[in-house]
C-alpha cells in the first residue's frame, strides 16, 4: 500500500468533489470507463474522491453527462509541487549543487589524526606519510594505504608498527613505538674504571674489580679508580670487566665576555598569510625575506572538527650584525648565558652551589660562573691485550 | 461419447458459475471487500447498495466510504451496522 501511495505521489493525483446530479450513475460510468477512484465519500449528496491526473481529465465528460458539477479540492504529487515552486528554482539548484559538492569533497582527505605516539613527534610522522601522498586534500580512493604504511615505516626508525584507518574523510594513523633496548655491555671485554674528570671522591660503589682509591682522596682526570686486574695468591693475574659508580665532588668553570657575544639585531619582520584549501596553499603575496619561522596555521572549525580550510601564516625575520647595544643589555645577556650553562649542568650532575663573578678588563666585561657539583666520574676504559703466538 | 461430453459441459458450467458468483469478505465491522459487483445502485450518507447481477447487497452504517472501486471489486470502510441481500 505504501508503494502504491508513493507511486501515486510521484505520478500525481487530484482530490475532487462532485455535486448536483446523479452520483450513483456518475460512479458507475467512471467504473465502466476504467477511471481509478479511491477514498470515495458521499456527504449530503456531495461526492468527494481521489483520482489520477489523467482520470480527472476524463471525468469532466462523465460529469457533464450525469449533470454533476466537478471541482478540484487539492492537487497532490511531485509535479504539482514542482510547478508551485518554479519561482524558487534557485533553492532546488542550490540543494543539488550542495549534494554534488558534498559528494565530491567527501572523496578527499579532510583531516589526519595521529594516535599512539609518545616520543615520536606528530610532525615527523605526518611528514613521513606525506612523502607517499598521505596529506590533506589527497583523494582517498587513490591511496594504497597498505603499501604507503609499509613505505612510511622505513622513514620512521622509532616506530615499529603503523596502520592507517579511513573514517569517512578522516585518516587515522595509529602507531606503536619501538621499545628502547638497554645497551648491553660486553662483559667478556676486560676494562678498568678511570676518572672522567678531576675531583674529590665522596663515595665508591664497586660492582666488579679492585677498588684503587679511597673516599676522601683527590683524583685527576684519567686516574685509575677501579682496576680490572685481579692478582691471585699464587701470583697469577686475571683480567675482568671492572665496573662501578664513583661519586666525586667536581668543579665546573664557565667564562663568557661581553666582547665574545655574537648578537644580531632584528631589522625587519615580514609576514604573509596564505589561504589553505584542501591541502592546496594559495599564496597571497611575495615570499617573506630573511629567516623563515615555522608556519602557523588556523583552520575553520565545525563543532570539534577541524575543516581543511583555513589560513597559513609565514613570518620572515631579517637580522643585521651591526647593532649598538647598551652595556646593561650585554651584561644581561652574559648573566643569562651563565644561567643557561648551569641549567644544562644540572642534567648530568648535582650542582651544590654556583658563584657568578664579574671583572672589568678595559671595555670588556668578563663573567665567570664557578660551580661545585657532585657526579659519577667513573668511565670505562678497555684494557688493551696484545695477542702473540710466542710461548715462553 | 455423449456421456463424456455431458460431464465436460457440467464441469464448465460449474466453473463459470464459480467465476461469476460474487464473494464477500468482511473484516470485523469496519471493512468489507466485495468481488464480482457490477454497479452502485444507491449511495448516500448511511447506505451503499451494490448490484451483483441477480442479487443486490446493501451496507448500512455510519461514515461509510468506498476505499476502492474498479475492476468489479469494491472495498467499503466505515462503521458497518448491517449487511443485507435483496
Amino acid at each position: 500500500m505504501i508503494i502504491i501511495e508513493f507511486l501515486r505521489y510521484i505520478i500525481g493525483f487530484v482530490k475532487f468533489k462532485s455535486f448536483g446530479g446523479f452520483s450513483e450513475r456518475f460512479l458507475n460510468l467512471c467504473n465502466s470507463e476504467d477511471i481509478p477512484l479511491w477514498n470515495i465519500k458521499n456527504q449530503n449528496g456531495e461526492i468527494t474522491a481521489f483520482t489520477s491526473v489523467n482520470g480527472y481529465k476524463r471525468i469532466r465528460k462523465i460529469s457533464k453527462n450525469t449533470g454533476m458539477t466537478t471541482r478540484i479540492v487539492k492537487k497532490n504529487g511531485i509535479r504539482f509541487w514542482l510547478s508551485k515552486n518554479k519561482v524558487r528554482s534557485g533553492l532546488a539548484v542550490g540543494a543539488v549543487a550542495m549534494v554534488l559538492i558534498m559528494a565530491t569533497l567527501s572523496q578527499f582527505v579532510w583531516r589526519i589524526e595521529v594516535i599512539g605516539n609518545v616520543n615520536t613527534d606528530e610532525e615527523e610522522i605526518l611528514s613521513a606519510f606525506e612523502e607517499y601522498g598521505v596529506k590533506i586534500g589527497a583523494k582517498t580512493d587513490s591511496l594504497g594505504l597498505k603499501k604507503i604504511t609499509a613505505d612510511a615505516l622505513t622513514l620512521l626508525p622509532s616506530v615499529s608498527w603503523a596502520s592507517v584507518n579511513k573514517k569517512g574523510s578522516v585518516l587515522c594513523i595509529e602507531v606503536r613505538e619501538k621499545r628502547e633496548i638497554p645497551e648491553m655491555y660486553d662483559a667478556s671485554v676486560p676494562t678498568n674504571v678511570v676518572a672522567s674528570e678531576d675531583g674529590l671522591i665522596i663515595s665508591s660503589d664497586v660492582l666488579q674489580g679492585t677498588e684503587e682509591v679511597k673516599v676522601g682522596s683527590a683524583v685527576r682526570k684519567g686516574d685509575l679508580l677501579i682496576s680490572g686486574v685481579i692478582t691471585h695468591r699464587d701470583g697469577g693475574e686475571e683480567l675482568l670487566h671492572a665496573d662501578g659508580f664513583v661519586r666525586a665532588e667536581t668543579k665546573d668553570k664557565f667564562e663568557i665576555s661581553t666582547k665574545s657575544l655574537d648578537l644580531y639585531s632584528l631589522e625587519r619582520i615580514e609576514k604573509r598569510t596564505d589561504i589553505f584549501f584542501f591541502g592546496v596553499v594559495i599564496p597571497t603575496g611575495a615570499k617573506p625575506q630573511g629567516d623563515i619561522l615555522g608556519d602557523s596555521a588556523s583552520f575553520l572549525k565545525s563543532g570539534d572538527t577541524l575543516l581543511p580550510v583555513g589560513v597559513v601564516r609565514k613570518t620572515g625575520l631579517k637580522f643585521s650584525e651591526d647593532g649598538d647595544y647598551s652595556s646593561d643589555y650585554l651584561n644581561l645577556i652574559c648573566n643569562f648565558k651563565c644561567a643557561e650553562h648551569v641549567k644544562n649542568l644540572t642534567e648530568t650532575a648535582e650542582v651544590k652551589n654556583t658563584k657568578i663573578s664579574r671583572s672589568e678588563i678595559g671595555h670588556n666585561t668578563l663573567y665567570e660562573a664557578s660551580s661545585i657539583c657532585e657526579k659519577n666520574i667513573a668511565e670505562l676504559q678497555e684494557i688493551y691485550i696484545e695477542k702473540t703466538n710466542d710461548i715462553a | 461419447m455423449k456421456k463424456k461430453a455431458r460431464e465436460k459441459s457440467k464441469k464448465i458450467t460449474a466453473a463459470t458459475e464459480l467465476a461469476l458468483s460474487s464473494q464477500l469478505t468482511v473484516l470485523g465491522n469496519h471493512e468489507a471487500v466485495i468481488e464480482g459487483c457490477r454497479d452502485i445502485e444507491e449511495y448516500d450518507d448511511g447506505k451503499i447498495k451494490f448490484s451483483l447481477g441477480n442479487l443486490s447487497i446493501s451496507f448500512c452504517g455510519k461514515d461509510l466510504m468506498i476505499k476502492n472501486f474498479g475492476d468489479g471489486s469494491a472495498v467499503i470502510c466505515g462503521e458497518i451496522a448491517d449487511i443485507s441481500f435483496c
